[in-house]
């Protein structure tokens, strides 16, 4: 398929083009019997130069781990036109620096991605959710925790709205195993199991934003999920709250009109911070030019 | 220099400054032992704050250093290049904060990499990069070569473990990157630190990932008359889409160098063997090893063993992690090398590096992790013979050759250090290397952190000896 520069399974690689739709990407892999276990919200829409621009990443993070942990090799295009390879197309390398790692989360700054490749993966053969509800929700993130440490979830999230707060676990593997996690989990907090949880998991990314909403992400320890969702409880800006606990990633929903929420993701380090300096010299090195965005 | 040594006594404390040639000669290589260089002045600092004071005055000074873990690097990656002093990581051993719920431990620089693991374990959890010089091997060091080990195959390697670094940079300050919190804001300039083989500064504190210990284990020996049998059920075993712990080969020369010093009772006249660890929930291991047991008798196994205790398993793990020093037995000396290919050839490698084997009359053997692509042919000689020894140098250059055309990369996992810098011209263009260089100046503007290492066009002469010291366990 267009897109896709070179895949062999065998090897568990595959280098696409950087404007390669995460859509195509997923189902030529899928065709074999692989995945690229990250999430993606929208991914006919998103291309995978979106996808390491933005660092994107969805439950599966908890189990699966993120972009930096798949991309194995980069070209691009830098602002002069140069262009500059990192990596390679081999699962173990430590040939000169990791340079891919600075384009993650990087929005692009540092040029044109050509190409990348990246580590794959065999896809589960099966992959099941059980959701139950909790009374609060510093008791359902407890739960999540409580959760990982019962069986190994591939993911496991509390969602919480106006009406209620859920818990909903994803275990992924064999029937066997699916099966056995299941029941354990619901042994103790009973529940409801569906048998598409890769659909459920699809569904989390996108039900809430709708066309005009806006979505802030934040970043703590899982330990202190709870007390921050108890924090967002009866908050009217927040219409939908999606917490990765194992992870300690949490995203809020909010109305359109609720301007207080509006905040893209940006490095933390005041600019003269040394973090914040080596950053600067970073993107100066680059010549970048960074909008006030 | 001795004006310097007690100008750094002065900060660390006179047992912390070795300066006399008995004490520096321990330190004239690590476990790349073809080239040799003494530095002028070790210093040991106790604690993370006194580096960053010895990094200070080395700033002021404008004095070219070298950091060192405990040494036991394969690709020269602390041998003193135009660097005076060396800076010593292997005093910051304390574990500062085990994090349970969290998932999370703070350590010191010099924690042996091992002592991370028993640390967690009562809580069930593990540190999960172990490579095979893990009862020695430093934090610290690890992260500079991001270095590997047999279960990287499911559970990755030093960058995927490490959460955040503190790095003294060589102008003294110290730069606190990311943290035990995950998914921060910015792009990741921790995975830019992970691997840079201590040429941005020193990494004194890192944030590492805990995981959850597996369950249980099925720990399988594999005994095939050919190695072309074992590299078929190798790909045979990734292709049925199970993901095992680790997946590793050795080879009929070191299983007669194995078996004499360890006694396992794998039949001599092996071609091959592999050695298969599944993990995870108990619940779906028999049938996954059901799997691995078809694929095997499909590629005409041998024999199958099973480890039936923890002790079972740990001897097939000592085989395997210490077939290094078990080769010691087989000749005078050794040297280990370190190749990537794609997994689909393994086999092409394998025939690659017998016809090398054959070209310059030597005895090469192979233990590594095939289901990651990532060769160890240890070439066997004798430091006496001098023609032999040039003859080892050039069969290594053309197996990485050979790896490099057949798509794949230089080092795994050992680094490019001193040893492989020519080698890097075979992945990389001029703009790839001008790139890594202008990061590099980030980091250290002055050049002055382990310097001459990794990039090609250093033309820097170092003491070239035969070696005399193998590669530590």
């Amino acid at each position: 398929m267009s897109g896709i520069v070179s895949y062999e399974p065998a090897d568990m690689t595959v280098t696409v083009h950087g404007d390669c739709p995460m859509d195509g990407l997923t189902a030529a892999l899928a065709e074999q019997g692989q995945w690229l276990p990250i999430d993606v919200a929208l991914p006919a829409r998103t291309t995978v130069a979106d996808l390491i621009g933005e660092n994107l990443s969805g439950p599966l993070r908890a189990s699966q781990g993120t972009v930096r942990d798949y991309l194995i090799g980069l070209r691009w295009h830098d602002r002069d036109g140069t262009l500059i390879s990192s990596g390679g197309r081999v699962v173990k390398n430590v040939a000169g620096y990791d340079l891919a790692k600075m384009h993650i989360g990087a929005r692009g700054a540092f040029g044109e991605i050509v190409e990348a490749t990246f580590k794959v993966r065999p896809k589960p053969a099966h992959e099941v959710t059980v959701t139950f509800e909790c009374e609060s929700r510093g008791e359902a993130a407890a739960a999540a925790l409580a959760v990982r440490d019962l069986v190994e979830p591939a993911w496991c999230v509390v969602v919480c709205d106006a009406r209620r707060t859920r818990v909903m676990v994803g275990v992924m593997g064999s029937e066997r195993v699916v099966k056995a996690q299941a029941e354990a989990v619901m042994g103790r907090w009973q529940g409801t199991r569906e048998e598409d949880g890769a659909l459920v998991r699809a569904n989390l990314g996108t039900a809430p934003t709708g066309s005009a909403g806006r979505v802030r992400t934040t970043a703590m320890l899982p330990r202190e999920v709870g007390d921050y969702l108890d924090s967002t409880n009866g908050s009217p800006a927040a219409s939908m709250v999606l917490a990765d606990v194992m992870s300690g990633v949490v995203t809020v929903f909010s109305a359109p009109d609720d301007s207080a929420s509006a905040e893209s993701p940006k490095p933390t380090e005041s600019p003269e911070s040394v973090v914040g300096r080596l950053r600067g010299a970073l993107d100066a090195a680059f010549s970048i030019c960074r909008p006030n965005d | 220099m001795s004006a310097l040594a007690s100008r750094l006594r002065a900060i660390v404390g006179a047992d912390a400054v070795i300066d006399d040639a008995a004490g520096l000669s321990v330190y004239d290589c690590d476990g790349y032992t073809l080239e040799r260089g003494t530095p002028d002045v070790v210093v040991l600092p106790p604690t993370p704050e006194k580096v960053v004071e010895v990094m200070r005055l080395l700033a002021a000074e404008k004095i070219p250093f070298v950091p060192r873990g405990a040494g036991t690097g394969l690709s020269g990656g602390t041998l003193p290049v135009q660097a005076p002093v060396m800076v010593c990581t292997s005093r910051l051993r304390t574990i500062e904060h085990v994090d349970v719920v969290n998932r999370r431990a703070r350590v010191q620089a010099g924690v042996v990499n091992a002592q991370v693991t028993k640390a967690v374990a009562p809580h069930g959890l593990m540190y999960a990069p172990d490579p095979s010089s893990q009862p020695a091997c430093t934090i610290g060091g690890n992260i500079a070569e991001n270095s590997g080990g047999p279960h990287t195959l499911k559970y990755g390697v030093t960058t995927n473990h490490v959460l955040g670094v503190e790095l003294v940079l060589p102008s003294g300050e110290v730069a606190e990157l990311g943290g035990p919190v995950e998914g921060a804001p910015g792009y990741d300039l921790v995975g830019l630190v992970v691997g840079s083989e201590g040429t941005f500064g020193i990494v004194t504190r890192a944030w590492l990932r805990l995981v959850r210990a597996p369950e249980s284990f099925r720990t399988v020996l594999a005994v095939f008359d050919s190695v072309e049998a074992a590299s078929e059920t190798v790909s045979g075993i990734i292709a049925s889409g199970i993901v095992p712990a680790a997946l590793e080969m050795m080879d009929d020369l070191i299983i007669e160098a194995v078996e004499a010093a360890y006694h396992v009772g794998i039949p001599m006249d092996a071609g091959a063997v592999l050695l298969i660890e599944l993990d995870g929930p108990e619940v779906g291991l028999d049938e996954e090893q059901a799997v691995v047991d078809d694929v095997c008798r499909s590629h005409g196994v041998r024999e199958i063993r099973v480890a039936k205790d923890q002790a079972e398993r740990d001897l097939l793990w000592k085989c395997r992690k210490r077939a290094f020093g078990a080769v010691g037995r087989l000749a005078r000396n050794y040297c280990t090398q370190d190749g990537v290919v794609p997994r689909t050839k393994v086999p092409e490698i394998l025939r690659r590096i017998a016809a090398t084997a054959t070209k310059f009359d030597l005895r090469i053997g192979n233990v590594f992790h095939a289901g990651d692509g990532n060769i160890h042919p240890i070439i066997l000689f004798d430091e006496r013979d001098q023609d032999q020894v040039r003859r080892v140098l050039a069969a290594g250059r053309e197996i990485l050759e050979a790896c490099v055309a057949l798509g794949g990369s230089v080092t795994g996992e050992h680094g490019i250090g001193i040893e492989k810098r020519a080698q890097m011209r075979l992945l990389f263009s001029d703009d790839d290397i001008a790139a890594m260089k202008r990061v590099r100046a980030v980091f250290d503007p002055e050049g002055r952190a382990n310097p001459h290492k990794i990039f090609p066009d250093s033309k820097v002469c170092v003491e070239a000896r035969t070696p005399r010291r193998q590669v530590p366990l």
